[in-house]
């Protein structure tokens, strides 16, 4: 059984048609890589494979682990294993994030059977973890995102990926707004967590993410379905021939 | 005419003969003058009195059985309480040290006399509280009182709807500096007609902290009167949480230059509850500020209501006011009337307001349900956590926590 089965995957938002029939198969310990240009429909796959309330699923469906998707709510989603690093991850004022943390990991916990941990129990868990994205633990105390800078934000998000262990993290956009040193700090954040039993798709614009989170599959967008695959020699060679031949070729 | 029926059961009972007898004589001649409000009551108008007039009220006679106040308990304060209006000796536990007197009526300083029962002559509930009040939570402090002072008002259940009536007298001298925690908690079919009389002299400064979380049968009337001289400093807090019909008036007044106001509001409310907050603030001198903050949640059929008026005087120059007013509406049944309002006699001067109404942000509760949190788990904590910016700032810890219990307790 695949981990996640994507089949003619159709997707609107605002009465407007985004995905067009997207195909989409991924087994564990894989890392694939989503290309395309702003408008391809690559974030919108993510967001409706998260579940956000603003997409509607026309057509196609969906098998996460065996499961109909989109017969689980996002929360359901987020318990069986799936995981979005959002694109803009959304500040809530006046929540602390390690509150947020605890409570997330608790509900995932309880989910699963496991342990839950109280508050001195998860501070020690939380302090090691952030490690793996190098963010100054005074984040913890702070406001959920609450003016973080892009860059703690997204490290935030991989704090989140890496206390929550999803089967299959999303990353949307995770490289955008980070310098060269952030990015680096976050894909080895993300190197970390790879493992033979979850996988990862890496939504981006840009081949750079690519050098430092090696994909397996490299999948190109392009007017809402995916046009191409390849291995990771196709995104060096969108990097070097741009777009236009793949979209001639579709 | 309900509301005559409603005021003859408030003044059936004989005024006591006490050393306010007068006082109270002319406090009766006022409230049999200036009437019940009427639905045209231009300060009422916003809020429904249909369940206070529904009811008719006895006086509170004898007292009954102490109640449990565990649940209300500030370990860390000096703890003066008051049962169905009345001092209670043994659940109180008075502080023995110079700088602070906190007596009950009769046992008070009468130099206190001349800041008692000055302001709101044209107040129907403020004129029956002069009338009918037991007793007095007399509080004078001179220095600085690093122990929070709690005023608690406990109603006892009874077999027919009561009237009760808390009065509080706090008067801080100059340079004095405390923090007073004024609390309404309880059960049955009571009229609680509170009112609290503050005076700041020179740089003396005030932390106020006010939470009335009656039961749910509850009808609460409050007026708090703030006078500020120069230089002082008041900082209140006021949590609007219980009844099932709630009023709060504040009226603070600066009388001296420099004084500063920070007034903090949280009303929430669900079910059938109404909750009123008027709030009046004068400026008369110049060189004062105010910032003032009100939100309003309102879930169920609750009605919400804030009406906040600043005044600047002719006089006041250099005046430097704020005011927020932000609501959260929990449902399509539920109401919130937000009304900042400025007068502005005199043209130097700062004054900025602003009022939003808003329901809870779908992209907010996305992000926390794609983490495995359930709607309801979601929708909690992003209330809390509007409401959390003024209830954080309270700064008694044990009341912070209790606080979050019972308003985490209530939203589910």
């Amino acid at each position: 059984m695949k981990l996640l089965d994507v089949k003619g995957l159709k997707a609107s938002v605002d009465g407007v048609s985004i995905l067009k029939g997207v195909d989409l198969s991924i087994d564990r310990g894989e890392v694939h890589a989503i290309m395309g240009l702003n408008g391809s429909g690559k974030s919108t796959l993510s967001k409706v494979l998260a579940g956000h309330p603003a997409y509607t699923v026309t057509g196609g469906e969906v098998w996460f682990e065996g499961r109909n998707l989109f017969e689980l709510a996002p929360e359901e989603r987020a318990r069986a294993g799936l995981f979005l690093a959002f694109q803009y991850p959304v500040e809530v004022p006046g929540v602390s994030n390690s509150a947020f943390l605890r409570l997330a990991y608790n509900t995932l916990q309880a989910s699963k059977g496991g342990e839950e941990l109280d508050p001195l129990e998860f501070d020690d868990l939380v302090r090691e973890k952030i490690k793996v994205v190098e963010m100054d633990p005074a984040f913890l105390d702070r406001s959920v995102n609450e003016g973080f800078s892009g860059g703690e934000k997204k490290r935030n998000e991989i704090l989140q990926m890496a206390l929550l262990e999803p089967k299959l993290a999303i990353l949307d956009e995770t490289d955008s707004g980070l310098d060269i040193d952030a990015l680096r700090i976050v894909a080895n954040g993300v190197n970390s967590l790879r493992s033979k039993e979850n996988a990862i798709v890496m939504v981006t614009h840009y081949q750079r993410l690519l050098n430092y989170i090696v994909p397996d599959y490299v999948h190109v967008m392009h007017g809402g379905r995916i046009v191409k695959t390849g291995d990771k020699g196709l995104a060096l060679e969108l990097e070097e021939r741009g777009y236009d031949w793949v979209r001639a070729a579709a | 005419m309900k509301e005559a029926l409603c005021l003859k059961s408030l003044l059936a009972a004989p005024a006591k003969e006490d050393g306010f007898a007068s006082f109270r004589e002319e406090a009766e001649v006022r409230a049999r003058t200036l009437k019940l409000p009427g639905p045209k009551h231009e300060s009422w108008r916003l809020t429904d009195l249909a369940y206070l007039y529904g009811q008719t009220f006895q006086a509170a006679e004898g007292a009954g059985e102490l109640p449990d106040i565990a649940a209300q308990v500030i370990p860390e304060a000096h703890r003066i309480v008051f049962v169905d209006g009345r001092f209670s000796s043994k659940l109180s536990d008075l502080p023995e040290i110079d700088n602070v007197k906190v007596s009950p009526l009769g046992l008070e300083d009468a130099g206190l006399h001349e800041h008692f029962g000055q302001s709101m002559q044209d107040e129907v509930f403020a004129q029956l509280n002069a009338r009918n009040f037991e007793d007095c939570a007399f509080i004078r402090v001179t220095g600085e009182v690093k122990q929070p002072i709690h005023v608690l008002h406990v109603s006892t259940k009874r077999e027919f709807p009561v009237a009760l009536y808390a009065r509080c007298l706090v008067v801080l001298e100059e340079q004095a500096r405390a923090t007073l925690i004024e609390a309404y908690a309880g059960e049955g079919h009571c009229f609680d007609n509170a009112m609290t009389e503050v005076v700041l002299q020179a740089q003396a400064g005030l932390r106020h902290v006010r939470v009335q979380r009656e039961g749910d049968q509850a009808v609460h009337v409050g007026n708090t009167v703030v006078a500020l001289e120069r230089g002082s400093n008041y900082d209140a807090t006021m949590l609007a949480l219980g009844g099932r019909l709630s009023r709060h008036y504040l009226e603070v007044s600066h009388h001296g230059e420099g004084a500063e106001a920070r007034l903090e509001g949280l009303t929430l409310v669900d079910g059938r509850q109404i909750a009123d907050v008027h709030t009046r603030i004068d400026h008369f001198v110049p060189n004062c500020q105010t910032v003032q903050r009100q939100k309003c949640i309102a879930g169920g059929s609750s009605t919400a209501v804030f009406s906040g008026n600043i005044v600047v005087h002719e006089r006041a120059s250099g005046t430097d006011t704020k005011q927020e007013s932000r609501n959260l509406l929990l449902s399509g049944k539920a109401k919130i009337d937000a009304q900042p309002q400025l007068e502005i006699l005199n043209d130097d001067v700062s004054c900025r307001h602003g009022a939003t109404v808003g329901q809870l942000d779908s992209e907010e509760l996305f992000y926390l349900k794609s983490r495995g949190l359930s709607f309801d788990a979601a929708r909690k904590l992003l209330i809390y956590a509007f409401a959390a910016e003024i209830v954080d700032r309270i700064p008694v810890r044990t009341l912070v926590e209790s606080l979050r219990e019972s308003m985490f307790g209530r939203l589910s």
